[in-house]
């Protein structure tokens, strides 16, 4: 495993999970937003 | 003397007095003429007395705003002052206070909106209102749960010196209290009344109604109304049940001591009110996780894009270090004569850069470094009409012609040669040895005119004086002047500090002593020399030799003189084969050398081993058949002799012939061996 490989695979596999990771944190986001919208109605009224 | 039932300006029926303030009293009337409720609040004398009231009467008639109630009239009676206010139906906050009714954070927040939508109205007139008056009793909730700003009579009468003064004791700015001064003292047996001289010393402004609309709302929402002495009310605990630190902050803000610290003006706090979503710590938490995640993945993933696009270019250069690391591994095996790791490595190389042309020339090197000019030729040829080598430069394809025309040129096939340096020149027209080895194989292909015209293109580009010697030496053997030829050659060698060029004109030199059929000179001139040669030119220089003792065993009519050249030839040429391959033709040799000491047994033994290298090829059966007769022919006795094994030899050779003839031709070989089969027949000596 050459240097190249490594940064071009590994760029690969970052990439693949920084998306991943950017695509789960952002439906996890918009759950907590959901609710936190319903709190908020409730605290503030709509 | 106001009562019930009278009658204020034709119009205004008292029904009943339902309040008394600071400001004055207050009562429900009827208003005559629109046939609905009012509001009639007689104001105190002591105020009246400083009220403008042709241009307050304007200023309070002209307010129209949902959460103030509207002024119909500013009457001024002997009676006193009254202004018409409509009649708000509902409680006002105090009332609910006094129950100890606790509000929703909604509600709340619904009526804090719409008193500083109120204050934002009534600060935005010219000259400004400033209420100064806010406090529960003053605000009102209607009956469909808004709110209404009442009492804001008292802004009007703030003169820089009064003794009047509205100043509600807990929900009055600090501001306020500046402006009171103690005008009695108590004294024994009076219940004391505390009077205030009031003055506009510190000028109020918006912060003076946030603060008391700040107080007002921490009064409802800790049900503790604030204290009052002008000092800091206490900080409302973020831990107070039922409401949001963020709203708990906004009150906060409202009632800091200093007004520089409270919201400036009654918009910046609708705002904070309106974005209150927005101001939360929870709010603020998810938009912050958003944001982090919104930059820093995309950062790592445009990080990820960059490192894969060094990667793939530091891919690219590693492929190329190590590509050029196997090809020069292999140049320098092939230097050492570790040529099957050579090999191996060119072929690896090939595996890595298929398009690339120097593992192929590297294999060229390979065959020509061995002697192998059959092999270099076909590699080359198949080599070309499998790729274009389009990536590479002129210059490198041209010294891919150029070996390939030296490989021809070592095989003698001088046209093909001619064809591969022609090549090689149009790509690369700098190189003066390519037109010099153009040249040389122009003439030996009998193109005496076009190989001086070559030559002179060579001397243009700055050929060397011993290559132009070589060159003429060529041109002259080609014209049949030998002895020029020779004399060029012999420039050539001592012009020359160029080895391979020197080992090139010392062969030549041979190659014309060989067809002058000056063998004494040709085997006088190797064995001097023959520490210059290469392994290849050691090899050829030998072979050479033992074909001029092969001649000379030739021109030999006596038979001791004629064994003793051949038994030198059978040596050379046996040491050649421990050097590597030898050609078709040095095998031939070889056979006749051994038939010249009458060794038939190593003769046959030679040519029986050639028929596993040909095994298709007529003349080598040709050449048994004739080894053969001959055999039979030394037997004295006729009538002993058999031919069976000849003619076995002969059918063979015919059968290979019919096949592999050329042009309908057949080779010297096969006509001698047919001749020999005629002169057998024709004498009967073929048993039947």
């Amino acid at each position: 495993m050459t240097l190249g490989m490594i940064l071009f695979y590994g760029g690969i596999v970052l990439f693949a999970l920084a998306l991943i990771a950017l695509v789960v944190t952002n439906i996890i986001l918009s759950v907590i937003s959901t609710k936190l919208k319903a709190l908020m109605d409730t605290s503030y009224g709509k | 003397m106001i009562t019930q039932g009278t009658v204020l300006k034709n119009t205004y029926q008292i029904m009943e007095m339902i309040g008394a303030g600071g400001g004055g009293t207050i009562y429900k009337a009827y208003h005559l003429g629109l046939k609905k409720f009012v509001v009639v609040k007689r104001v105190k004398d002591n105020w009246a007395s400083i009220m403008d009231s042709e241009k307050e009467a304007a200023i309070i008639k002209n307010l129209k705003h949902q959460y103030l109630p509207q002024a119909y009239d500013f009457i001024r009676l002997p009676e006193g002052i009254f202004t018409v206010i409509d009649y708000i139906p509902g409680y006002s906050l105090d009332k609910y206070l006094f129950k100890q009714y606790r509000f929703t954070q909604q509600q709340i927040l619904h009526w804090l909106k719409q008193a500083a939508e109120a204050l934002i109205y009534l600060h935005s007139q010219q000259p400004p209102i400033i209420h100064s008056d806010i406090k529960p009793a003053n605000i009102m909730i209607t009956t469909q749960g808004n709110i209404c700003l009442i009492d804001f009579n008292v802004s009007l009468t703030s003169t820089p010196d009064s003794t009047i003064n509205a100043t509600s004791r807990g929900y009055a700015s600090p501001e306020q209290y500046l402006n009171l001064h103690p005008i009695n003292q108590p004294q024994p047996g009076i219940p004391f009344v505390p009077q205030y001289h009031f003055d506009m010393t510190t000028p109020l402004d918006a912060r003076s109604d946030i603060y008391s609309l700040g107080a007002t709302f921490y009064h409802l929402m800790t049900l503790q109304r604030p204290p009052r002495m002008p000092e800091h009310i206490p900080e409302i605990p973020d831990t107070l049940e039922g409401f949001d630190e963020t709203l708990i902050h906004i009150v906060n803000k409202m009632t800091r001591y200093d007004p520089r610290e409270r919201y400036q003006t009654a918009q910046e706090l609708l705002n904070d009110l309106q974005n209150i979503r927005k101001l939360d710590k929870r709010s603020i938490a998810q938009r912050r996780s958003r944001l982090i995640c919104n930059t820093v993945f995309p950062i790592i993933m445009a990080g990820a894009i960059v490192m894969s696009v060094a990667g793939y270019l530091t891919m690219g250069q590693e492929a190329e270090e190590a590509f050029q690391e196997k090809v020069t591994y292999a140049d320098n095996c092939t230097d050492n004569q570790e040529y099957e790791k050579a090999q191996q490595a060119y072929e690896e190389a090939m595996g890595m850069k298929p398009e690339d042309i120097s593992p192929y020339f590297g294999m060229m090197s390979l065959y020509t470094s061995q002697g192998d000019f059959e092999s270099a030729v076909r590699y080359g040829k198949d080599t070309l009409a499998e790729h274009s080598f389009k990536d590479n430069t002129d210059k490198e394809r041209a010294d891919f012609y150029y070996i390939l025309g030296n490989a021809y040129f070592e095989q003698e096939q001088y046209e093909e040669a001619v064809t591969q340096y022609t090549q090689t020149v149009s790509l690369n027209r700098k190189n003066p040895e390519y037109y010099r080895d153009y040249a040389i194989a122009l003439a030996r292909s009998a193109y005496v005119a076009k190989a001086k015209e070559i030559l002179e293109e060579a001397h243009d580009l700055g050929l060397e004086n011993d290559s132009v010697a070589l060159v003429n030496a060529e041109i002259a053997f080609a014209e049949n002047r030998t002895e020029d030829a020779i004399s060029y050659f012999r420039k050539a060698i001592d012009q020359s500090s160029n080895e391979n060029l020197i080992q090139r004109a010392y062969l030549y030199l041979c190659r014309t002593y060989q067809k002058t059929g000056k063998y004494d000179d040709l085997i006088d001139t190797i064995t001097t020399h023959e520490s210059l040669f290469n392994t290849y030119r050691k090899k050829v220089s030998k072979l050479m030799c033992a074909e001029a003792d092969l001649s000379k065993a030739e021109n030999t009519p006596e038979a001791n003189r004629q064994k003793l050249f051949a038994e030198k030839a059978i040596d050379l040429y046996n040491e050649v084969r421990q050097m590597g391959p030898v050609s078709k033709t040095s095998q031939f040799n070889l056979a006749t050398a051994y038939e010249y000491t009458n060794d038939f047994t190593h003769a046959e033994e030679v040519l029986t081993e050639m028929v596993k290298t040909y095994p298709n090829d007529p003349d080598v059966y040709a050449r048994l058949a004739i080894l053969e007769a001959d055999q039979q022919g030394q037997i004295k006795e006729v009538s002993s002799r058999d031919y069976t094994k000849f003619k076995e030899y002969y059918d063979k050779a015919e059968q290979l012939n019919q096949t592999n003839k050329v042009n309908g031709t057949s080779s010297a070989v096969i006509l001698q061996m047919e001749q020999l089969m005629q002169e057998i027949k024709d004498n009967n000596w073929l048993k039947e």
